[in-house]
């Protein structure tokens, strides 16, 4: 099983939103990261097909998934970024009727129906019409959405947005249970959600394709720009205008700070390893990403 | 005799007891097998049909219903009046561009709810759910629609075909126009715009019904070429709407 994205593009008017992007998936959980603007959401609807590409394609085992159609919907599972209900629908309707879309027989669909609310613990809900649930409810129903069919691929476009820190941890756990023969896409501005579930991490930036790997792989890039220091409060100020901060910390009359930058930022700075969301500031800080 | 004998021996046979877990996991165990299979289970267009009618929003039903008897209403109340033909004709007139209107914010539920970009990637993408939907609601149009014929024609001195001329070419017109706004614009502003067009197109037709005269000084002949002529319009706008479902960037009309 492999996803081929060849050099895919799209473009509005002038403005370029997701710029010659290429990239093979193999069987594995990605996390996609960027910033806002930086084309997840594009890229993510070109993949499903519900939107043209300017250039490029999309390639399920070296077969254009235009010429697919049916059957590679068939394996595909898919959490937009916002998503619509019916405002007569209740938990359990929305669901079945999705199940009816994507072709399951009756008896499947009451089934996994079921057990998906489950999953996302929605079953004390189920025939609660939608219009009362919490955005965090909402977000839950709608990823039991994309996995009725058991997709092959799943893509879900900021799926842990809304959701408190214990639906975060049953989600991660969902997703990498799940994760098994699948190739699994997920954006997010949470790196903490990607950074133990995904085999890789893919980031983008400007609609480009900036780094790929795994968590070790890709923070390796920024080895020896993560300093730590303790200062005086009264030279934070200047440091945090200078510099990238990504945490700060009182200590006594004394304020401990992570730093990325190039260079050694203050006096006793020293280097530490740099994790994921320090990748993620060096990345992103230095401006907007269009 | 032989009914007794019968009788007896299903009587005497027993059912073994078998413990309900036993039954549970045999029929666990098919169904695993059966997945196992990789038989794909293929839904037949009837299945999927009817499968679609139950998610079709009751309110249609009941906005459908409630227009249908008040069109009947007002058809039976003619009778009475010193003018019935002039009260039948406008009845018909106003009533067959409002018939295409309330079905026009099931069609456009998908984009006013946002539900169509999950929709779309679904295995019945959103271009077949649409045709369905279409096929449903035209069905009921033209349920509507017959009874109104039949109604028409029964009580009225008009001929069957005259009267389905009258309520089917602005019914055409009408449904038409409608396809070509939610065409153009996408969203919650579309049913506002296609309510008001709906809203004037039935006075218009009501207005010129009321020289119903004018009804009948054209010919049947005229009013044959002008419902052909509605028809293919109104085919050219169905198969156009269906296409425009591919063009995923037109179709975002309202990103949140
Ligand atoms: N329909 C559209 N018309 C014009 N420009 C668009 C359209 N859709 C997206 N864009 C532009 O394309 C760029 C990428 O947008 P996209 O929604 O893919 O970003 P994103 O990474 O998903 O951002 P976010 O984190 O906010 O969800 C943005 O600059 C956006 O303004
Ligand atoms: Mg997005």
């Amino acid at each position: 099983m492999e996803l081929t994205i060849d050099k895919l593009s799209k473009h509005y008017g002038d403005s370029i939103a997701v710029d010659t992007f290429s990239i093979v998936l193999q069987p594995g959980i990605y996390g996609l990261l960027g910033a806002n603007g930086s084309g997840k959401t594009t890229l993510m609807r070109m993949i499903c097909d519900i939107l043209k590409s300017t250039s490029g394609e999309v390639k399920y085992n070296n077969t254009n998934i235009k010429k697919l159609g049916e059957d590679y919907r068939d394996i595909l599972g898919y959490l937009p970024q916002h998503f619509g209900y019916y405002p007569d629908f209740k938990a359990y309707d929305f669901l079945m009727y999705f199940a009816s879309l994507k072709g399951l027989p009756h008896f499947k669909a009451k089934e996994k129906s079921l057990e998906l609310l489950e999953i996302v613990n929605l079953t004390e809900v189920k025939n609660k019409k939608i219009k009362s649930f919490s955005g965090g409810m909402k977000q839950r129903l709608g990823i039991a959405q994309a996995m009725l069919n058991d997709p092959k691929i799943l893509i879900l476009d900021e799926p842990t947005a809304g959701l408190d820190p214990k639906e975060r941890v049953r989600f991660r756990n969902l997703i990498s249970t799940f994760g098994k023969d699948r190739i699994i896409i997920l954006s997010t501005h949470i790196v903490s959600d990607v950074e133990y579930i995904a085999d890789e991490i893919i980031v983008m930036k400007s609609g480009q394709l900036l780094n790929k790997g795994n968590v070790t792989q890709i923070t390796k890039s920024i080895e020896g720009f993560v300093w730590e220091c303790t200062v005086p409060s009264k030279e934070v100020k200047y440091l945090n205008e200078t510099y990238t901060v990504s945490n700060l910390k009182n200590v006594g009359d004394q304020v401990s700070l992570r730093i990325i930058a190039d260079k050694k930022p203050c006096e006793g700075a020293v280097n530490t390893p740099p994790n994921l969301e320090d990748l993620y500031l060096y990345y992103f800080e230095e401006g907007p990403a269009l | 005799m032989k009914d007794k004998k019968v009788k007896n021996t299903l009587e005497k046979y027993r059912v073994p007891q078998i413990p309900n877990s036993l039954i549970d996991n045999t029929v666990g165990l098919a169904k695993r097998a059966f997945e196992r299979t990789g038989i794909k289970y293929e839904m037949s267009f009837r299945e999927i049909l009817v499968g679609q009618i139950k998610y079709i929003s009751p309110s249609l039903w009941v906005i459908q219903a409630a227009l249908l008897f008040i069109i009947l209403v007002f058809l039976l109340v003619s009778n009475s009046t010193h003018n019935a033909y002039q009260s039948v004709i406008t009845t018909i007139s106003v009533a067959s561009p409002i018939i295409a209107l309330v079905v026009i914010p099931e069609l456009a539920k998908s984009f006013n709810h946002h539900v169509w970009e999950m929709e779309s990637t679904c295995k019945f993408d959103l271009q077949k759910l649409l045709a369905i939907r279409l096929i449903i609601i035209g069905a009921l149009d033209m349920f509507v629609i017959t009874i109104m014929v039949v109604i028409t024609s029964t009580f009225y001195e008009l001929s069957f075909i005259n009267i389905s001329l009258y309520i089917l070419v602005p019914f055409n017109m009408a449904s038409s126009i409608y396809l070509y706004i939610l065409r153009r614009i996408r969203g919650k502003a579309a049913t506002i715009i296609c309510l008001t067009v709906g809203i004037f197109m039935a006075l218009g037709v009501g207005l010129l019904a009321v020289y119903s005269e004018l009804y009948t000084l054209i010919s049947t002949f005229i009013w044959m070429t002008m419902f052909i002529f509605s028809t293919v319009v109104l085919v050219y706008e169905l198969i156009h709407m269906l296409k425009s479902l591919q063009e995923g960037e037109k179709l975002e009309w309202n990103l949140p």
